[in-house]
């Protein structure tokens, strides 16, 4: 699976149709541009477990503030 | 608990520290109501399940482990409250998960989600905080709560108590009918406007059992 497109569809997982998925660019910030909050972070992350089998750590997620942050982290995990 | 050091509770500490303070918070014995105004006695004991219920002090830890007697009981705790080592230790070995809040603390809700599917019981005061206003209806909660329901399928306890008039009087909680999260939705994967509704559906809930609190106590 691309990975951006894995990463829209976590968003949706976590945020339904609030958040404009052609807004998630890789120079997106997660909670300036997206509006992301912890509950949401971690939805998203669950999501993210799920679709690419590996396990976030609090240090992955406090690293995390642009798409492309994550699109790093999954392409280091799998 | 669960092969992780940091999180990792004595059980015979966690007996002994529970019984400490159930005799020397006096809080032995408290008078249980159901929200039909019936004596309450848990009825879940094979499953895991989420006590969530308003904060009006330190003790109510203790105290929900005294009302739900039949069952280990376990609770999500701020980081303020196990900031020191000495604090973190006793904390912990009570049953208290540390959950940081200014973070997406994904460690502590691995920690709770494996502690629900262990069919273990877990208390949240999903205020965040003690709760000072309070005569006051709950009116927000951290949606914490519904993430951990919905990823394990528990169900979820509402309960509602304050504290005694005097110490030396016996506290009183409602506690209401479980509230399951399929009944909302089949799915697992909850967005957050779903959760957000879904902790309306539960403040309502809580708040049910404060308006029979109230009949039940006047208010006190």
């Amino acid at each position: 699976m691309d990975i951006l497109e894995g990463i829209k569809e976590a968003v949706t997982d976590a945020f339904g149709d609030e958040i404009d998925l052609t807004k998630i660019t890789p120079e997106a910030n997660l909670k300036e541009d997206l509006g992301f909050n912890s509950i949401g972070m971690l939805a998203m992350a669950v999501s993210l477990e799920e679709k690419f089998g590996f396990a976030f750590t609090n240090d992955d997620l406090s690293a995390i503030t642009n798409v492309q942050d994550v699109i790093d982290l999954v392409k280091s995990r799998i | 608990m669960f092969g992780d050091k940091k999180y990792s509770v004595n059980m015979f500490f966690y007996d002994i520290s529970h019984g400490i303070v159930l005799l020397g918070g006096n809080i032995p014995l408290p008078k249980k109501y159901t929200v039909n105004k019936e004596p309450f006695r848990n009825k879940i004991k094979e499953e895991g399940m989420i006590i969530v219920g308003n904060h009006v002090s330190f003790k109510d830890p203790w105290f929900y482990s005294a009302v739900f007697s039949n069952r280990r009981m376990f609770f999500l705790a701020s980081e303020l409250v196990m900031k020191d080592p000495i604090r973190d230790f006793l904390c912990r070995h009570s049953g208290c998960i540390k959950i940081d809040r200014n973070i997406a603390d994904i460690n502590a809700i691995r920690v709770a989600t494996k502690t629900l599917k262990h069919k273990r019981c877990l208390a949240i005061f999903p205020e965040g905080t003690l709760h000072k206003k309070e005569t006051e209806d709950l009116t927000e909660i951290k949606t914490g709560v519904i993430f951990l329901a919905s990823q394990t399928g528990v169900p979820i306890i509402p309960a509602y108590s304050l504290k005694p008039k005097h110490w030396y009087n016996r506290r009183t909680i409602v506690v209401g009918e479980p509230f399951r999260i399929s009944d909302y939705t089949k799915r697992k994967f909850l967005s957050v406007p779903e959760m957000d509704e879904i902790a309306r559906a539960l403040i309502e809930k809580i708040n049910e059992c404060k308006n029979v609190f109230d009949e039940i106590t006047g208010g006190k």
